[in-house]
């Protein structure tokens, strides 16, 4: 709706001929993303066969998210309890989060890193920290810089001011921003999106107080988020009310290439569907909800910007291909002065 | 917790105040007692039924057991073959079952017992089946219970747990294995299997080891419907264990859930709860106290007799006995097929479990299927019906110190001596009624010993403990009427009254919390009549408390609940004389039951009235008998 009023705006310029002006209207419209990549981390934290939903959740986000671009190597997915190989589990190898569609969730696409006893409260702030062992393999790892989009999505059991790991242990929301504001001050995100999808889940992001981090939640302190339905066939609750609805409007509306916006996505579950409310924190996210894209924190897209204008390189970002062959053959001369084509020093984590 | 005494050696003021009004106020707290349990029955006073455990997931899952054609060819041929090989005598066919569930695919075995009873010449041999189904994707560490006792009237039942075997044996998600136990004899077998089961040898049960095991019992569900009355209409649901044990409330509130399910109504002691409107209303209120005073009497006296379950208590192993009865009005629902998918639910349910039963109440009544009375709830009715008790001791003692204080002039030293005499007279009393106490529990053993060829039936072993029960009593009087007077003065009835309010205050308060049950009926009848014995003076008063005493006797007082209990229950008003001999012989097989309960179960019913209860009541006895000059 929005949209077609900018259209009609901009084709009311373009009467003077200027393509770039019109492009620039529309583009204008949403603010400008600063970030080049984006992450997702996905985390289930409790286990035992009557959480199955939230295995579901987690499943559900990973599947939207890989579909709007995200790959897997930038994805890291913790499930605290195996589902599928359950011994409850009456169709064993599959995970549903829809009683009617029959939609298996895991697979042999499914690529989950952390898996079972190792989704700990010390694994997951290590995780976002960086701090992990030097053995740690590259799956494992948050390898995001200055430029990423990270999205954050927990679920499971939680309370005010917590979110239970494994049924052992807790994280809680002192502990979750002060993991955010290490993650500021090493450069590890560009904008962060924090989705909490448990029992009195607003209190995660109450102690947030770092730039640049825009937080949801399924329901406010002092609320119960619900689930959605039982499966009759499995015998579990199958998936809870906040994802459910949210995901259908991942899944229907929004496709690699549309424009919806985060304050779309943040009203796609009123509390006539939440029962809950759903609870937003933007007070240190800088830019207007409604002029960002869904798509900035669930998917990897690229916009692409053509320029019309001259660009003039300076002169010393261009090499001359000759001179660089000299300079080669010089080196090669003195062995003492070896070095690599690409003499980069190796990332220190 | 405050002294006794002021800093100026004086009791404080609010101890003279209790002294004062002592008679008034054990009066006022024993029928605070009583109004107080009649309160915790209406439901402003007591809580819905709910589920703790979250894994549990009861009802989520669509049943699936279908197989009626399945049940009915099971339950038709093992009629078949019982009717042909045995006749009339309805013996239990083990080869066939064995074959039967090898047919199906689980490995069964059976096991051999013999139990050796008082009352019943010869030794009791039976065999038990049972058939282990594996879990295929689970390691078999833990393992679900079904049980069935083999009887004419439960072939039915036994159709039935075949056909869920093979049902089971077909499905995938199970964790834990199902054992599936058909027992002879009834609660011996199970008993036999279960000793063998956790390798805890009994003395009078020889029973085999078990070929094969399943890893830690979750959970047990005994199925025991009588023949020929589908469809059912109501489910019993049984729940009260050996030693006044209950079942989580989780387990209990499980079934009643599966067979709200299943359109069936669930039933306590087969009273029906009261209808929603009703539950506010007078007629609502005897409903409920009816079943309270049911589930009471049922954990105080608690048998083997009401079905598999009882025995599974020893073992920690949480159990409730299904028993569907009643003429259902439509075909369509309450037939066998409808108990299986009860079963089944039960079972998925328990499948979902991931730790033992711990969320919910162990100790507690129901008034309704509905509702529950919590331990913190039912407590303090003891402590008000045994407060006078432990008020009285104390007044008593205190009255006796002073006594002893105020006749200090002159006399001073002859007094104190005749004080702490008579303190050391009385310790040859309670010596002797605590033996009498502990010659009556032994006595079963020595004359029965499993071992000799010796076998005594009912009538003997009776009359061999009512003998002694009766004529003991004799004992203090005797020593009283001949040994000087000097020795049993007036002040050592009063030390031994304090010993024994305080003995009796201390053995209903630790059963209360064991057995809550036999632990207020103690309380409600001998409480008052413990708190007013005294060696009378009068006459009269000497014969009224003698006769209460009489009364309160184990064994008399157990005929005249029984006589009771018939006079109230028989449809038509007895003569006296039949309702006299009834009452003895239901006594009888009472007492026989409760040794034969603590040889065979460990029951200590029959340990609590002798060692317990019997000595108290020989020092009242003694007390009342004291001839003071």
């Amino acid at each position: 709706m929005l949209l077609s009023v900018v259209v009609f705006t901009a084709c009311w310029i373009a009467s003077s001929g200027d393509i770039t002006a019109v492009q620039r209207n529309v583009k204008e419209f949403f603010e400008r993303s600063g970030h080049t990549n984006n992450w997702a981390i996905l985390v289930c934290t409790s286990r035992f066969w009557f959480n199955y939903r939230h295995v579901a959740n987690v499943l559900s986000l990973y599947h939207s998210v890989k579909r709007l671009g995200i790959p897997d190597s930038q994805i890291i997915m913790m499930l605290a309890d195996d589902m599928p190989c359950n011994a409850r589990n009456p169709r064993p190898g599959t995970v549903f989060n829809n009683a009617q569609q029959h939609i298996n969730l895991y697979g042999s696409e499914v690529e989950v890193d952390y898996r079972g006893y190792e989704v700990t409260v010390e694994n997951f702030i290590r995780l976002l920290t960086g701090r992990l062992p030097s053995a740690t393999p590259r799956s494992k790892r948050l390898l995001t810089d200055h430029q990423s989009n990270v999205l954050i999505y927990l679920t499971g059991h939680g309370g005010d001011g917590f979110l239970k790991f494994q049924d052992a242990e807790e994280i809680t929301n002192v502990d979750l921003a002060d993991a955010v504001e290490q993650m500021w001050e090493k450069n590890r995100y560009h904008e962060m999106f924090v989705i909490a999808d448990t029992c009195q889940s607003a209190s995660m992001y109450q102690k947030l107080y770092s730039p640049n981090v825009l937080a949801t939640s399924s329901s406010l302190v002092g609320e119960d988020s619900l689930s959605h339905h039982v499966d009759r066939s499995i015998g579990v609750y199958i998936i809870d009310r906040y994802t459910y609805y949210t995901l259908e409007f991942l899944e229907r509306q929004v496709q690699p290439t549309t424009n919806k916006t985060m304050r779309e996505y943040l009203d796609s579950c009123p509390k006539n569907k939440c029962i809950s409310t759903v609870g937003v924190r933007d007070d240190l996210y800088p830019k207007d909800t409604e002029r960002v894209r869904v798509t900035d924190f669930f998917g990897a897209v690229r916009h692409v910007r053509t320029l019309t204008d001259r660009v003039v390189l300076p002169e010393d970002w261009i090499t001359d291909a000759d001179s660089f062959r000299n300079e080669q053959r010089e080196a090669t001369k003195s062995p003492s002065q070896t070095f690599a084509l690409t003499d980069v020093k190796p990332y220190r984590i | 917790m405050r002294s006794l005494t002021r800093s100026d050696g004086r009791p404080p003021k609010w101890l003279n105040g209790l002294r004062r009004k002592a008679n008034a106020l054990c009066a006022l707290l024993y029928v605070a007692g009583l109004i107080y349990l009649a309160c915790i029955v209406w439901p402003s006073f007591n809580d819905r039924t709910y589920f703790s455990e979250n894994a549990l997931l009861p009802g989520l899952v669509d049943d699936e057991f279908v197989h009626r054609e399945r049940t009915n060819t099971f339950a038709k041929q093992l009629r078949e073959v019982v009717q042909t090989r045995y006749g009339k005598e309805y013996g239990m066919p083990h080869d066939w079952l064995l074959e039967q569930l090898e047919s199906i695919g689980l490995e069964a075995y059976a096991q051999n017992f013999t139990a050796f009873l008082p009352g019943i010449s010869g030794a009791v041999e039976g065999t038990n089946i049972f058939a282990v189904m594996r879990a295929a994707r689970a390691p078999s560490v833990e393992s679900i219970v079904v049980a069935v006792p083999f009887r004419s009237n439960t072939l039915g039942s036994i159709g039935l747990a075949l056909s869920l075997a093979s049902f089971c044996r077909e499905q995938i998600y199970w964790s834990k294995d199902l054992i599936f136990v058909f027992t002879e004899h009834e609660t011996i077998g199970m008993q036999a299997w279960l000793s063998a089961y956790h390798r805890l040898p009994i003395s009078s049960l020889k029973a085999d080891p078990l070929a094969a095991h399943g890893g830690a019992i979750q959970a047990a569900l005994a199925l025991e419907a009588t023949d020929g009355s589908t469809p059912f209409s109501n489910v019993d649901i049984r729940y009260n264990m050996i030693n006044g044990q209950l079942p989580n409330l989780d387990l209990v509130n499980l079934l009643v859930k599966m067979t709200e399910k299943e359109a069936l109504v669930p039933t306590l002691y087969m009273q029906e709860d009261p209808h929603g409107q009703d539950l506010y209303t007078e007629k609502g209120y005897w409903k409920l106290a009816k079943t309270s005073f049911k589930g009471i009497v049922a954990q105080a006296f608690s048998r083997a007799d009401s079905g598999l379950h009882s025995v599974f208590g020893a073992y920690g192993v949480q159990a409730v006995t299904i028993s569907p009865y009643g003429k259902g009005r439509t075909k369509s629902q309450g037939g066998w097929v409808d108990i299986g998918r009860l079963l089944e639910g039960g079972l998925r349910s328990v499948n979902n479990l991931l730790e033992k039963f711990h969320q919910s109440f162990f100790f507690y009544f129901l008034p309704s299927t509905h509702r529950y009375v919590s331990i913190g709830v039912f407590m303090p009715a003891i402590g008000l019906l045994m407060g006078p008790v432990l008020i009285k001791a104390l007044c008593v003692w205190l009255d006796l110190n002073d006594e002893g204080e105020s006749s200090a002039d002159g006399d001073a030293k002859a007094k104190k001596e005749t004080k702490s005499e008579s303190a050391l007279a009385v310790l040859p009393l309670i010596v002797i009624a605590h033996s009498c106490g502990a010659l009556l529990y032994f006595l079963p053993y020595l004359l029965f010993n499993a071992q000799a060829s010796i076998s005594t039936n009912d009538q003997q072993l009776f009359q061999a403990i009512a003998t002694i029960a009766i004529t003991l009593p004799i004992c203090p009087w005797i020593i009283q009427r001949n040994l000087a007077d000097k020795d049993f003065g007036v002040p050592s009835m009063v030390v031994l009254r304090v010993v024994a309010l305080l003995e009796l205050a201390l053995i209903v308060g630790v059963t209360a919390v064991l057995n809550f049950g036999i632990a207020v009926l103690v309380a409600i009848f001998v409480a008052p009549i413990s708190t007013i014995t005294i060696p009378f003076r009068s006459k009269i008063g000497w014969a009224l408390n003698s006769m209460a005493l009489v009364l309160l006797h184990p064994l008399v007082a157990c005929c005249v609940a029984l006589g009771v209990y018939t006079a109230l229950t028989v449809p038509v008003p007895p003569t006296p004389s039949w309702l006299a001999q009834r009452a003895f012989e239901q006594t009888v097989d009472v007492t026989v039951g409760f040794i034969r309960d603590s040889l065979v179960y460990q029951s200590h019913l029959y340990a609590f009235f002798t060692l317990a209860l019997f000595p108290i009541w020989m020092m009242f006895w003694t007390i009342v008998h004291h001839r003071s000059e």
